[in-house]
């Protein structure tokens, strides 16, 4: 059977996933929220996390997983079942998007 | 003679310089030029002059029986033998989840962190202030696919899930709540972050009109 080659090109890839991943679930705002959350704390536990975002728990799982997909995000293994923390461009992008957030949040009040 | 002790530290500077080329690929002159960074190579350097002095003190000359040879290969030795013992470790400790090596490499790997720390500093004010500059009148609903895939495309070899990675970033900004400048400079950071300065800008600058929020003319894709 004759097979139709097909030359690799040098952004196809890009338009295609760009494309699917604007209407894939990406968990709304919370993804913002958790590298807001990240950005004031450093590292935070999973469960620390999920009280933080105040999403419900599928949106903070669509938000986590996109996040570590998209290379902002990552997840330690510890005792107490993970710790979140920003990649070097996560931190990146939190430093830049903090131009348009408050300067107050009363959720980290610990920090 | 003198040429092989300079040849020994220059061996030692370039593999210094080979573990910063390898951290900061975007912008390896850029990195290199850092005040810590070049304190690490000299580092480097320092370790490999030391041990080639090592090395003639106790006369090794690995079986090379010509004297100048065997210089070269003390030169040689010197800096393969800085290089390996100083990223050698004694033994590892496990804290947890962690492992902690023990031995000169420790240090090193303190003496790198260091370095990639002041370098990441003074890098991300060199990029930010790059990228408000190239970015300045660019508007983010033109430019989303057109700018990374023009990039991509004068680049020709980047990989395709580093392609599928930078496209979930921009979609995940296509869709945030967030002003359209901030918008703008996060797509400029990270195509800057992939394809370097130089491209990005170039980039700019031919797509011109096409992805300038001041221009009339073209027009506005939704997203």
């Amino acid at each position: 059977m004759e097979r139709k080659y097909t030359p690799s090109d040098d952004f196809g890839s890009f338009l295609s996933t760009v494309q699917r991943a604007v209407n894939q679930p990406q968990g709304g705002d919370a993804s913002m929220r958790i590298i807001h959350s990240l950005s004031r704390r450093k590292q935070t536990t999973m469960s620390q996390m999920v009280t933080l975002v105040k999403a419900s728990w599928s949106d903070f799982n669509d938000s986590l997983k996109y996040l570590q997909a998209a290379g902002l995000v990552q997840i330690q293994d510890d005792n107490e079942g993970g710790v979140l923390l920003l990649t070097d461009e996560g931190a990146h992008w939190a430093q830049t998007m903090s131009l348009d957030w408050p300067d107050d949040d009363p959720e980290d009040g610990d920090r | 003679m003198a040429l092989e002790w300079i040849v020994a530290g220059i061996f030692g500077a370039l593999i210094g310089a080979g573990e910063i080329v390898a951290q900061f690929r975007d912008e390896p002159d850029d990195a290199l030029m850092t005040f810590p960074a070049l304190g690490y190579m000299l580092f480097n350097a320092l370790a490999a002059v030391l041990a080639l002095a090592v090395i003639r003190v106790f006369g090794w000359n690995v079986g090379v029986q010509d004297p100048i040879l065997a210089g070269w290969a003390q030169v040689v030795l010197a800096g393969f033998g800085a290089m390996a013992l100083l990223r050698a470790s004694f033994f590892n400790v496990r804290d947890g989840e962690k492992i902690i090596t023990i031995g000169p490499s420790r240090f090193l790997d303190i003496v790198l962190v260091s370095v990639k720390d002041a370098v990441d500093r003074k890098r991300a004010e060199q990029r930010g202030i790059a990228v408000s500059q190239i970015m300045v009148q660019v508007d983010f609903n033109r430019a989303w696919q057109a700018l990374p895939a023009y990039c991509f495309g004068l680049l020709q070899n980047l990989p395709q899930d580093e392609q599928d990675k930078f496209a979930k970033k921009i979609a995940l900004l296509v869709n945030a709540s967030m002003s359209e400048r901030v918008k703008t400079l996060l797509l400029g950071l990270s195509l800057m972050n992939l394809v370097g300065e130089k491209v990005l800008a170039t980039a700019v600058k031919n797509l011109g009109d096409d992805i300038n929020r001041l221009s009339p003319t073209a027009p506005s894709p939704a997203p």
